[in-house]
């Protein structure tokens, strides 16, 4: 009786589960786990742990170098120190209470130590998943006290690939133009404003940098021989040289994703067209030919498309080529002066600059048009530039005085300064992945 | 209006008039790199001992993963529509799912045996199991409509619960990543056996969805049958 029973309630939840779940077999419950929440991680940092012969300041300046860094990243919630569970402690995996860091609420535990070792400094990481009780990832950097906000970018950047499976940008850098020498000229920064080094030393105009995907070389527009050339200069070696002085403008290049093509702004009849050029600067190609003025052009990541300024409509908008067809549709409808499209390296989003009230105003746009967002909310801001992640975005604002550098989250969040000077720095390029 | 790019730029500096107080720059050949960042490149870095890890698996090893779950995806989608559509597929559908069946019932015998000592512990387990039904039959006997909507609830409010925990950060959301783990839900609600059946590729996915289910244990303690059953869970965004 009771074997018959038995037979019968499990042919009762083969039933069950076959109609309730479509996917279901003898014995196994399948489920489709969908809509997770998408947001940060919460992770605890305490207190830097002194290991030894630290110089004065050193550990609190790390830690707000640390923070900072793992703020911009945008991708943690920093956990309030006075909430942890111990605020000042260095663990190894032999010694975590996970059980206490969890109650607090951390997922995630950052424990760093540092040390002096004369001239040297070390610092060091272990990485822990609170939830589950296990270490993550751990690593020891060593270098001189001149090299630790470097060390410090290196381990953010270990940090990030480790708990979200794609690189950091600390490790990065923006090109841009400075007028402090009285000209202007192209220079080249760490993210965090570190680092800053000149490009050009012309005396002259130096504009629009573009960096080559293989981040090694920059394209850029200089005045020197009075009209508007083309050149590159290569980062390393510091060479330059002139790839395109044909008669009027050789302005406003980008390089193809591909690495294959320059797309810039050329001289038209009466006009500015867009033209192709080949890596060294030979062969142009005409891609538009209208009464209209045309610059700025900018690739889609799959390098099947140009986004371009044209004022055919009477005034600046936003226009898309597709290179293929040789179709041109109108992006921007809004706002009676848009400039300085950026295809975002994810192919999503064309952030841009409008004109509101005599201010600039940075925006995101799909290709297709929809979901227009304003992303700045103050100052007068100019020329975005995407970091390689596709979450962060560089641009020049006047806030104050004079024009800086700042640097966002890809919907608007921060923003963060990064040059103080001041003069004026403007047309941010933010680099490839390097190395 | 200065350091637009665009007209107004190429307007002002043509306009000024432009001083030039060296010659070519192409004679300026000053080093760009920095003592600091030569420097850095030497930085040493040493990993850290920690007990290990999954070992990253190879790139190319990723893209084949993803081509095949791809190909799965859209082999979902279209029998999605075909449900839709009509009746008839229904049939069809049924025998793709045997199919598939087989195929994990295949795989799953493969395993055991490549572990005989987990198909001892199975048969230990089904023994106890057997036991367990026949004492829990003789004492309760609830009615078979009850039995019906509890088990029915169950696996749904396994998905609420594992959800509700299932968290990452949006990089790995936008990858088009999904992962399979499977594990047992024994009578007190514990999870057991919690194996990753198939791993996305990224470590960081998988661990997010391991995490999602130790947040989510243990679960309410299921109804008698189920507590038999394998669970197994696909995890997409």
């Amino acid at each position: 009786m009771s074997r018959i029973k038995s037979v019968f309630l499990s042919f009762l939840v083969v039933i069950v589960t076959v109609l309730s779940h479509p996917i279901a077999g003898k014995g196994i419950i399948y489920i489709d786990i969908n809509s997770p929440q998408i947001r940060r991680f919460y992770l605890a940092l305490p207190a830097i742990k002194d290991l030894g012969q630290l110089p004065q300041g050193m550990k609190e300046e790390v830690e707000k170098n640390l923070t900072q860094v793992l703020i911009i990243s945008d991708l943690f919630y920093l956990m309030e120190k006075v909430k942890l569970p111990q605020q000042a402690v260095y663990v190894t995996e032999e010694s975590v209470d996970f059980g206490a860091w969890g109650d607090a609420g951390a997922e995630f535990l950052l424990s760093v130590g540092l040390k002096a070792e004369g001239d040297a400094i070390s610092i060091e990481f272990r990485l822990f998943d609170v939830v589950q009780g296990v270490y993550i990832a751990g690593k020891r950097y060593r270098g001189s006290q001149g090299e630790m906000r470097g060390m410090v970018c290196k381990m953010a950047d270990e940090v990030i690939q480790q708990l979200t499976g794609e690189r950091g940008i600390f490790q990065t850098k923006i090109a841009f133009v400075t007028d402090r020498t009285g000209n202007k000229e192209i220079a080249l920064m760490d993210i965090d404003g570190r680092n800053e080094k000149m490009v050009t030393h012309s005396g002259s105009i130096n504009i629009s940098p573009a960096w080559h995907p293989d981040g090694r070389s920059l394209l850029y527009t200089c005045f020197q021989r009075r009209n508007p050339d083309l050149y590159q200069a290569f980062i390393s070696t510091g060479s330059i040289a002139l790839l395109s002085a044909a008669p009027g403008p050789n302005a406003t290049p980008a390089w193809s994703p591909d690495g294959k093509r320059i797309a810039l702004m050329m001289r038209g009849r009466d006009n500015t067209e867009i033209y192709l050029l080949n890596p060294q600067g030979k062969d142009p190609l005409q891609l538009t030919r209208s009464w209209d003025n045309k610059v700025s052009p900018a690739w889609s990541p799959d390098g099947k498309q140009i986004a371009f300024v044209s004022d055919r409509s009477g005034n600046p908008q936003i226009y898309i080529l597709d290179l293929a067809t040789r179709k041109l549709r109108r992006l921007t409808y809004e706002g009676r002066y848009n400039c300085s499209p950026a295809w975002s390296p994810k192919g999503d989003k064309i952030a841009f600059a409008r004109e509101e009230e005599g201010r600039f105003h940075l925006y995101t746009i799909r290709p297709d048009g929809t979901d227009v967002k304003r992303l700045t909310k103050e100052g007068s801001n100019e020329n975005p530039s995407w970091a390689p992640n596709g979450r962060h975005i560089a641009f020049a604002s006047r806030m104050g005085g004079s024009y800086d550098i700042y640097i966002m989250t890809a919907d608007g969040g921060g923003p963060w300064k990064v040059t103080t000077s001041e003069f004026n720095e403007t047309e941010p390029a933010w680099s490839p992945w390097l190395q | 209006m200065r350091g637009l790019s665009g007209f107004t730029m190429i307007a002002a500096a043509t306009s000024s008039t432009i001083i030039h107080f060296f010659v070519l720059a192409l004679v300026d050949t000053v080093p760009l790199v920095p003592k600091e960042i030569t420097a850095r490149l030497n930085t040493i870095e040493v990993e850290l001992s920690a007990f290990s890890m999954e070992s990253a698996i190879p790139q190319e090893e990723e893209k084949a993963v993803l081509k095949q779950e791809k190909e799965i995806e859209k082999k979902k989608e279209e029998k999605k529509e075909e449900k839709k559509e009509e009746k008839k597929e229904v049939r069809k559908e049924v025998k793709q799912e045997a199919a598939k069946d087989k195929v994990v019932l295949a795989e799953r015998s493969k395993e055991k045996k490549e572990s005989p000592q987990v198909d001892d512990e199975q048969k230990r387990l089904a023994a106890i199991k057997n036991i367990e039904r026949k004492v829990a039959e003789r004492t309760t006997e609830p009615l078979p409509a009850a039995i019906d909507a509890e088990i029915n609830a169950y696996p749904g409010m396994v998905e609420e619960r594992v959800k509700g925990f299932w968290v990452i950060p949006d990089p790995l959301a936008a990858r088009g990543l999904k992962a399979v783990v499977s594990f047992a839900i024994d009578k007190q609600g514990v999870v057991s056996k919690l194996r990753l059946q198939q791993s996305s590729g990224s470590i960081p996915y998988d661990q997010s969805v391991m995490r999602a289910i130790t947040k989510a244990a243990p679960f309410p303690p299921p109804p008698g049958q189920l507590s038999s059953e394998e669970f197994v869970l696909t995890f997409q965004p």
